[in-house]
């Protein structure tokens, strides 16, 4: 099933965070009278309904998957965070009625209706984020219920599991992480339109889009990394575990050392960069500070360490994509222009379209994988929430097939979609 | 609180049969476009419908899985084969529906339209063959009351497909005579299975599905065919796919409450139901959220029926 999450992160990203970027667009192009603007969004409100429309395909199959091959994980989740689905589902709808009334309403609304009928698919988006994100929490620290003799939650207290003390890291650094990688992607997009010379004539008003892109980029990777940062002191609080597997830290230890790089070898990280008390100091802010290691948890609790490469992978593209916005609007702010748009700088700007994508999905492992060999920490083991349906093995092989033949199309239809003609309209 | 939660997501499912339906009459509409169908119309079906259509089978399988938790590991082994089937089919649909955005002046008999109508069928047919399961204890081609269960639901997708079909070509004043026959004459297959067959099937059985709600499904489709015969009279056909609505959308709720007190037959509905420390807050948050959806749901069929020829 992980090659369906690990597609429908892909698109989530875009329905979480287009939405925003959508109505900021147009509501700056109606305050500031820039029909161009207003053009923009509409542009980008049709690459939307095509992304939503895949990414309700592969919602649509996620929900059917847990339904049929984790049903003793439903079972077992729901009682405590039950709630937070249903409030997900429901948002989810208020997204796709009112993207259906928006994008069936322009030239037939007036410009301030029409840009109204954007609030609830931005409340939609960002509400069914917030509530599916908590259940992810929820199974990273499970709390709000007592356990029954079955082994299944009972006397459940719904806020109390939902609202627990990983939510609101978790919850905060995914949806900041999304609309990041979100901005960088159309950055990236609009970087590579820039490049070709077939599109010189709009080389004016993409330099326009490409700044506005990477003020918004830079600005909310660099909340995200903030964000990260107190998540990394929530790990080192209340999942320990994870953390000392992402630093392959073996054993207790004050002045802990934040390992860099290296390879997973004999159950330890070897060849790594290791810089002495900086682990102790990103855990609680304090050089001398102790941090647990893997040798606190059995053996057949401990994650594995392979989640090193991605909570570093994480960590390095979270630089990058910090960095190299800096560079190109630091070169701008002192009036360097022609070192801003050469073309090794270019390349450079669109490359955080894919370092964000990956940061994204490097951060989604090392949750997932962090957890291991729990599905909900402490209590639900991955093995024992599975059904024992032999037939999932066999169906699993057709899902990759139709998922890889949807990503084609909808690249294909997003090429077509996203012509800008609505634009140059503008300027004709 | 069982029942009411078990009338919610019935009623989210009969929107999905509903909506889908409506695709499948679009995909016919794009096999006969030809034949008097313009390629504008043809070109504004393709809206965001199609994820308004897979966002009501998301909430409804949420509120099962909110609702019904007790059962969902009986309830996911029961319906594995058919629910499986529909997923393949609901990836490929997804597929197809983007391939026929990207030709989407390419009318008549062509295999991607082909593969539309044909996958547009089977995903509502799987969920029925589920809802058959849920209600007899038994996949649908086991039984005979599976049987006519299945040849009812099959004949009302396609009368209310094929009813929008001349819903859509009335508007246009380019209705033919096969099609009005075409759409009479399912819409009464249809009733006539809903209620003498499964009245046959059921009493022979003696199953528990005879009861209230069942005389209440037999005075809906009676209806129907009043309706459908004032409309004949009154050559106002094209609004039959109205009175198909109704019976679409109210079907699963009205089967659902037949098949009480179970929810898979027959495991107990009670026993299913695992979400007394929250139902109240859901469905009092539902109450507050679902003016908001049912606003936002009218204006955009008061925009997708009303759109203009070519945008």
């Amino acid at each position: 099933m992980g090659d369906s999450l690990a597609f429908h992160l892909l698109f989530i990203i875009f329905g979480v965070a287009l939405p925003l970027l959508i109505s900021g667009t147009e509501l700056y192009g109606i305050v500031r009278h820039r029909p161009k603007a207003r053009a923009l969004a509409r542009t980008w409100s049709k690459a939307l309904v095509i992304l939503f429309v895949v990414g309700a395909v592969s919602g649509t199959v996620i929900s059917l998957q847990f339904n049929l091959f984790w049903p003793r994980f439903l079972e077992f989740i729901n009682k405590p965070v039950g709630l937070a689905f249903a409030l997900e589902g429901t948002f989810f709808m208020i997204e796709a009625v009112f993207l259906s009334v928006y994008m069936l309403s322009w030239d037939r609304f007036k410009p301030f209706y029409h840009w109204l009928c954007s609030v609830p698919v931005v409340i939609g988006s960002m509400g069914s984020a917030v509530f599916i994100t908590t259940v992810n929490a929820f199974m990273n620290q499970p709390r709000g219920f007592l356990l029954g003799q079955d082994g299944n939650p009972i006397e459940s207290n719904t806020f109390q599991a939902m609202f627990n003390p990983a939510t609101y890291t978790t919850v905060v650094h995914s949806i900041l992480a999304y609309i990041t990688a979100c901005a960088f992607v159309f950055l990236s997009i609009y970087i590579w339109l820039y490049l070709k010379k077939k599109h010189k004539a709009d080389r004016p008003w993409f330099k326009q889009v490409i700044v506005a892109l990477a003020i918004v980029g830079l600005v909310f990777g660099i909340l995200t990394a903030i964000v990260g940062d107190q998540s990394g002191k929530y790990l080192a609080k209340h999942e320990p575990y994870k953390l000392a597997a992402a630093e392959g830290l073996m054993e207790t230890q004050r002045n802990a050392p934040l390992t860099i790089g290296g390879i997973v070898k004999d159950g330890e990280i070897k060849y790594g960069i290791e810089i002495p008390s900086l682990l102790s100091f990103l855990a609680a802010n304090n050089f001398g500070a102790e941090v647990k290691g893997l040798n606190e948890f059995p053996e057949d609790e401990r994650p594995s360490l392979v989640v090193h490469y991605f909570f570093d992978g994480m960590v390095l593209c979270g630089i990058l994509i910090v960095l190299i916005p800096s560079l190109f609007l630091g070169l701008l702010v002192f009036k360097k222009r022609r070192a801003a748009y050469s073309k090794p700088m270019l390349i450079a700007l669109m490359s955080c379209g894919v370092l964000a994508v990956f940061a994204t999905m490097f951060g989604w492992l090392l949750t997932e994988l962090g957890r291991q060999p729990y599905i909900v920490h402490g209590y639900l083991k991955v093995a024992d929430a599975l059904t024992t349906n032999q037939a999932v093995i066999k169906f699993g092989f057709i899902f990759p097939l139709f998922f890889l033949t949807l990503l084609v199309l909808a690249v294909v239809i997003l090429r077509k979609t996203m012509n800008h003609q609505a634009v140059r309209d503008v300027d004709a | 609180m069982p029942e009411i939660a078990l009338v919610l997501v019935a009623l989210l499912f009969g929107v999905y049969g509903w909506m889908s339906s409506l695709e499948l009459g679009i995909g016919l509409l794009r096999i006969t476009g030809r034949r008097g169908l313009d390629t504008g119309t043809n070109r504004n079906m393709f809206t965001p419908l199609w994820e308004i259509t897979n966002v009501f089978l998301v909430f409804g399988f949420t509120g099962f899985v909110v609702f019904f938790n007790n059962g969902l590991q009986a309830t996911s082994e029961a319906v594995f084969t058919v629910l499986t089937l529909a997923m393949v089919g609901i990836v490929a649909r997804g597929c197809l529906v983007l391939y026929l955005y990207y030709h989407r002046n390419q009318l008549g008999w062509t295999l991607g339209n082909a593969l539309f109508v044909l996958v547009s069928l089977l995903v509502p047919m799987c969920f029925a063959a589920a809802g058959i399961r849920l209600l007899t204890g038994a996949q649908f081609w086991q039984t005979n009351t599976g049987w006519v269960f299945a040849a009812t639901a099959l004949a009302g997708i396609l009368a209310l497909a094929v009813s929008f079909m001349q819903y859509s070509l009335s508007r246009q004043q380019k209705l033919s005579n096969r099609l009005r026959l075409t759409s009479t004459g399912l819409t009464v297959m249809f009733a006539g299975l809903g209620t003498l067959g499964l009245q046959t099937v059921l009493a022979n059985s003696t199953n528990h599905l005879m009861g209230a709600p069942f005389v209440a499904w037999t005075v809906l489709l009676d209806l129907l065919l009043l309706f459908t015969a004032v409309l004949l009279l009154t050559h106002k056909e094209q609004r039959l796919w109205w009175g198909l609505s109704v019976v679409a959308v109210a079907a699963p709720v009205v089967w659902a409450l037949a098949n009480r007190p179970y929810l898979l037959y027959p495991g107990l509905l009670d026993t299913a139901y695992g979400a007394q420390a929250y139902d109240k807050a859901a469905l009092i948050g539902l109450g507050v959220i679902f003016p908001v959806i049912l606003v936002g749901f009218i204006i955009f069929v008061k925009l997708f029926t009303t759109q203009p020829k070519s945008s």
